[in-house]
């Protein structure tokens, strides 16, 4: 299995901005997609104690699954968001790919 | 009459419609019958009157402009979310003349839906760089992937939407929006005085 972790961290000092959040319709995409297809196996998110890091977590079932995802061009566009919006708003992020 | 109630209906897009109250049959025929007759004399433009709300679901995700970043994804346009929905897109977007005869054409079809004690408003604000465009370009007359293959960063698509339904919240203002349960924020509107200084 190929575990995703997309990491999310604001400034303290503007930890009123709201983390990068794609629209219902891409979450309604990746379930009919992803989820329903058995594809990826579990999507969490969670958030650090002191509100300045968001962890989202995507287990896919194999390294094809993940790589559909990762290729994906309306999921490709969505990242292009985050991008502008993270640096709109001076969020850092990165991503962590592990073999489980 | 002129008054200060028609003042604020005629400055403000409406930002909450009823999606589930659909608008009345006569009245859709009325307005199709309308643009019929004007595409019939001025062949202008396409046409797309969208009442299916799956078709609307798909048009109010990609209703919205972000391309500074500064607005969150799931931030939408609320007026996109109107159980009547009409396109009229331009057949050449270089005839000035003939895109201000299709404005007053807009204008003269909101007119007749607010006299028909409808809400309206109108929207320009299509993120037309999201691949999600491509499962309503029949609604908006164009081909996503042509339209990809040779876009500009800067391009982006002229598809004006009027959207029409009752609102949300009978009297609530125009401009209350449902999708953060607050008053959309206005561009400041030409008053008198600017008018007197400036002519």
């Amino acid at each position: 299995m190929i575990k995703l972790e997309l990491i999310s961290v604001r400034p303290m000092s503007r930890n009123v901005d709201r983390f990068h959040t794609s629209d219902d319709g891409i979450r309604e995409y990746i379930k009919k997609n992803f989820q329903d297809t058995g594809k990826l196996v579990s999507m969490t998110s969670s958030t650090s104690e002191d509100y300045s890091t968001q962890t989202r977590t995507f287990i896919f079932k194999s390294k094809s699954g993940y790589e559909d995802f990762v290729k994906d061009d309306i999921l490709q566009y969505q990242n292009l968001l985050r991008e502008r919006y993270n640096m709109y708003h001076k969020i850092a992020f990165k991503q962590l790919v592990t073999e489980i | 009459m002129y008054n200060l109630t028609l003042n604020h209906v005629l400055s403000h897009a409406n930002r909450s419609f009823d999606i589930d109250t659909p608008v009345d049959a006569e009245t859709v025929k009325y307005l199709t019958d309308m643009i019929d007759k004007f595409l019939e004399d001025n062949p202008i433009a396409k046409k797309s009157v969208i009442e299916d709300k799956e078709v609307i679901k798909k048009l109010f995700y990609i209703g919205h402009w972000n391309r500074d970043g500064e607005f969150n994804s799931d931030l939408k346009l609320p007026s996109f979310w109107a159980p009547l929905l009409i396109i009229l897109p331009p057949v050449d977007t270089t005839d000035g003349k003939s895109l201000i005869n299709l404005g007053r054409f807009y204008s003269k079809l909101g007119m007749a839906a607010l006299k028909r004690g409808y809400a309206l408003a109108f929207h320009n604000s299509l993120d037309c760089h999201d691949p999600r465009l491509r499962e309503v370009q029949e609604y908006l007359h164009i081909d996503y992937d042509s339209f990809v293959a040779t876009k500009h960063e800067d391009d982006f698509l002229l598809k004006t939407v009027i959207c029409i339904g009752n609102k949300l919240i009978h009297d609530s203002p125009h401009n209350w929006d449902w999708t953060q349960a607050k008053i959309f924020e206005s561009f400041p509107k030409v008053n008198f005085d600017f008018i007197k200084d400036y002519t």
